[in-house]
């Protein structure tokens, strides 16, 4: 008997396939341009941080900013449009596939994707031949992780509205500022100290400073629990989450 | 398995009694008592916004109801929806395709929902083709098709689960009338094989030709049931004389008809008046004075049922 | 019904009317308030469109900024890290502001609400058409702008003169981009093509001396980069906050006025296709 979850996620992989030359390009061109222009030319002027090169400081956090935002965009206009134009949802629930295994399957397709992005992304640092085995093996779990931690909450709130203008709210006061202050391109302790703590409340800065730990070999078991604990959290609060508003939406 | 009913009926496919659907303040389903019996073809006319499609999402298992009891093939929904909606084919009012996949795509994504194995999956969207007449299509995408063929292949996606009942909201909406007979005798050989339908719909004649058992709704309320013919006899005279006039007529010009028939609707076109004997009521009128255009009478139809009950024509 | 004997020639001259651009564009204002929820949306959106620019400064100014210890220079002058990256923020928030409005809405209206084909039965000719979105837009994203601007000033990075003459050439570089824009939206082929527009925006983002000078490159690529829109609007904002009118603004000025232009009579004559004009 075929397992309900693995069925929704063929529909997904399905519909990927359509677009994943197009989306393929983009894959491998963006993490190139992101490291020569941030890195090589911003880095141009700063020393170093932390005793290291900047571009090799920021490649690490570049890996885990890009599965956030893959986990972000790929739970917006996609969710939406499945409730709002596309009908594929309602077609599901006319079988007896249940709500829970509609959003398990679609969270194992954005995993999928973000692994896609991840995994192009280090094929680019080993042809420019700055890729270690800490970085190699810990950024698919750790990328995995942020990126289901802000897609659970995402398609929860994506299912919720029914305007797609909200995503400008979203894109605005949640995704770029957990971009922007993540410690992604400075550390965080160049921030005004009264910012710092918020800064720690975003899933990417967990992830950041594991990519950093276990590319530099700083990594403490200790720490790595508690990064993890924390992605944890807002993975299982995103699960209950969207499962009340695919309930709202599809019991009516 | 007992049910609030006790045991299960094995004739009733649905026992459904007060179920009721709100929307926030407003009731779109009013405590309605509904049974279908296995084997039959059940119809729901309404007019738009009747309730008819709220009514079939909380049979179907898809929606749940506010209030009320409902027993759907001997189970119970609030505790075991998935597993009959695994027995049930759903066609909704939308075909709510994936219009970027192929057709043949469309059938065995669904087919795999049901937890066959994907060889099953390929053999049964194979017969689904044949029997949607859409084997010259399979590897068109599904954007690519018109309308009525959109149509179709939602309507053999719901049976390729070889579904017990089947539940379809406006079949052949959108259909042009050559390819509505070819759905009803698909639906008709469906009930030969004693598969139990549910069927809404705006068409008079969809109706008479397919249903055993008939439900008018309106406002969320049920207005009458019975078999056409029951209805037809319960609620309108035998004949019909239709009076037609180039002037929208009024109450006015009604007056003089009063002694006639207590029976009779006033619309924009013309005065529909119900009678025992048409050609007697034809002579009355000309010997009262009025001088419509022109004149028809006929037997009454579920038509007319409609409209005497629900003061609205069926086709609106 | 009006019937047209084809075997005149129709005029074929753009005819743009103040009063009829006017309509349209009453048209799309309304449209855009149609609905108390869409107005509230309005408002939420307004609200955030100030945090953006924050975010912008407060994370290159004090994040980035503070790891680098010298001065950048441009031209004569020596720019701390944030006056060299703010005008440049503002231009890109110019540009994106402007393609997403042109490109995203222009392409959903005229492609899945028909607004367009049913405006334009009314009597309205494609370059009206056109020519009222091209204001719609440059009025939404100019609002945008003068938020950009006005943070600017409260950050201090830039003085109350100078940000005023900022801030009108924030209006050509919004116009530039919305021509341009409307006019590629009409070459769209469907969704997969965003894909493109988004991956050339991030390109043009990254490697048009918006985070350090074109200096940092290789000979060629300068010459490159000096040919992208989004370098011209960063120059010519960047000397305008700093104070640096001089002729060498010509070259920007006229690059963008040219884009104006050639974007706009693009559109036109692409739409008018489309509409079977
Ligand atoms: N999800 C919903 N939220 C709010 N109101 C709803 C919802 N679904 C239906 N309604 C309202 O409930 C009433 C009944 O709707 P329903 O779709 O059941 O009518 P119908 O009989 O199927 O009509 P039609 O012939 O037009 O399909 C309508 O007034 C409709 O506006
Ligand atoms: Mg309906």
């Amino acid at each position: 008997m075929a397992n309900p979850t693995i069925t929704v996620l063929e529909r997904h992989m399905l519909l990927y396939q359509r677009l994943w030359r197009a989306s393929a390009f983009s894959l491998f061109i963006l993490p190139v341009l992101f490291l020569t222009s941030i890195g090589l030319g911003v880095g141009g002027y700063i020393h170093q941080v932390d005793g290291h090169d900047y571009l090799q400081w920021i490649t690490p956090g570049l890996i885990a900013s890009t599965a956030f935002q893959t986990g972000a965009n790929e739970s917006t206009y996609g969710v939406l449009s499945e409730f709002e134009w596309v009908g594929g949802i309602k077609a599901m629930r006319s079988t007896p596939v249940r709500i829970q295994d509609m959003i398990r399957g679609w969270l194992i397709y954005v995993l999928i994707a973000t692994e896609l992005a991840v995994a192009a992304f280090l094929i680019v640092i080993w042809l420019a031949g700055a890729l270690t085995p800490g970085l190699a093996i810990s950024a698919p779990f750790v990328c995995g992780a942020v990126s289901l931690a802000i897609a659970t909450p995402t398609t929860a709130f994506s299912a919720a509205i029914n305007d797609q203008d909200w995503f400008l709210v979203l894109a605005r006061f949640v995704i770029l500022p957990a971009t922007l202050f993540s410690g992604v391109l400075f550390p965080i302790s160049q921030l005004p100290a009264f910012i710092q703590p918020l800064s720690y409340l975003s899933p990417l800065t967990h992830a950041v400073e594991l990519m950093r730990d276990f590319a530099f070999g700083t990594a403490t078991p200790m720490t790595v629990a508690l990064h993890f604990a924390y992605l944890l959290a807002w993975i299982v609060a995103g699960w209950f989450l969207a499962n009340i508003t695919y309930r709202r939406r599809l019991t009516d | 398995m007992d049910t609030e009913f006790g045991p299960p009926l094995d004739d009733m496919a649905v026992l459904g009694r007060d179920l009721t659907k709100r929307f926030g303040e407003f009731t779109a389903v009013d405590a309605i008592n509904i049974d279908v019996y296995s084997g039959e073809c059940f119809g729901l006319l309404g007019p738009n916004g009747a309730g008819k499609s709220s009514t079939m999402r909380m049979l179907s298992c898809i929606s749940q109801p506010t209030s009320g009891a409902l027993t759907v093939l001997g189970t119970d929904p609030r505790r075991e929806a998935a597993r009959i909606r695994g027995r049930l084919g759903i066609v909704h009012q939308e075909n709510n395709l994936d219009l970027d996949i192929k057709v043949v795509e469309n059938l065995t994504t669904y087919a795999r929902y049901f937890g066959f194995s994907r060889s099953e999956c390929r053999r049964r969207a194979a017969e689904m083709l044949e029997f949607a007449q859409l084997e010259q299509k399979a590897v068109s995408k599904a954007g690519e098709l018109s309308g009525g063929m959109q149509r179709r292949l939602a309507i053999a996606r719901a049976l390729v689960n070889s579904p017990e009942m089947v539940f379809l909201d406006e079949p052949t909406t959108g259909l042009d009338p050559q390819m509505r007979h070819v759905v009803w005798q698909r639906l008709l050989e469906l009930k030969q094989r004693r598969t139990t339908l549910v069927v809404t719909t705006h068409y008079m004649e969809e109706a008479e030709q397919l249903c055993d058992r008939i439900v008018i709704m309106d406002h969320g309320h049920i207005v009458a049931e019975g078999t056409p013919q029951m209805l037809i006899k319960e609620n309108v005279s035998q004949e019909v004389v239709e009076l037609w006039f180039s002037e929208t007529p009024t109450e006015e010009t009604a007056a003089p008809l009063k002694g006639i028939s207590e029976q009779f609707d006033v619309l924009a076109d013309r005065i529909v008046l119900y009678v025992a004997n048409g050609e007697e009521a034809a002579k009355e009128v000309h010997r009262r004075g009025l001088t419509p255009e022109r004149l028809t009478i006929r037997r009454s139809t579920l038509e007319d049922v409609f409209l005497r009950l629900t003061g609205r024509t069926l086709a609106e | 019904m009006v019937t047209t004997d084809v075997s005149t020639p129709v005029p074929t001259a753009p005819r743009v009317s103040a009063a009829r651009v006017g309509a349209v564009l009453e048209y799309f204002f309304t449209y855009s308030f149609r609905t108390r929820e869409a107005l509230t949306l309005l408002g939420v959106i307004w609200l955030t469109a100030v945090t953006e620019p924050v975010l912008y400064l407060l994370a290159m100014g004090l994040g980035v900024g503070s790891l680098i210890d010298s001065t950048i220079p441009v031209d004569s002058h020596q720019l701390s890290y944030i006056q060299f990256v703010a005008p440049a923020m503002l231009a890109v928030s110019c540009m994106s502001g402007a393609i997403s409005a042109s490109i995203f809405s222009f392409y959903t209206r005229h492609r899945h609400l028909g607004m367009f084909t049913m405006i334009s039965t009314a009597a309205v000719s494609p370059a009206e058409v056109v020519v009222a979105d091209w204001l719609w837009e440059i009025i939404r994203v100019t609002m945008l702008s003068a938020i950009f601007v006005a943070v600017m000033v409260v950050a201090g990075v830039v003085g109350v003169g100078n940000a005023l003459v900022a801030f009108v050439a924030t209006i050509l570089v919004i116009a530039a981009f919305a021509a341009v824009g409307i006019g590629l939206s009409t070459l769209l082929r469907g969704w997969q093509d965003f894909d493109i527009i988004t991956v050339a925006q991030t390109v043009l983002f990254l490697f048009s001396g918006t985070f350090f000078p074109i200096q940092q490159y290789p000979e060629w690529l300068q010459v490159i980069v000096q040919l992208s829109p989004l370098y011209q609007s960063i120059a010519l904002l960047r000397a305008l906050t700093i104070g640096d009118f001089g002729m060498a603004l010509v070259v920007p000025i006229g690059y963008l006025l040219l884009m104006v232009v050639a974007g706009l009579l693009f559109s036109v004559r692409r739409l008018g296709r489309d509409l079977g004009r």
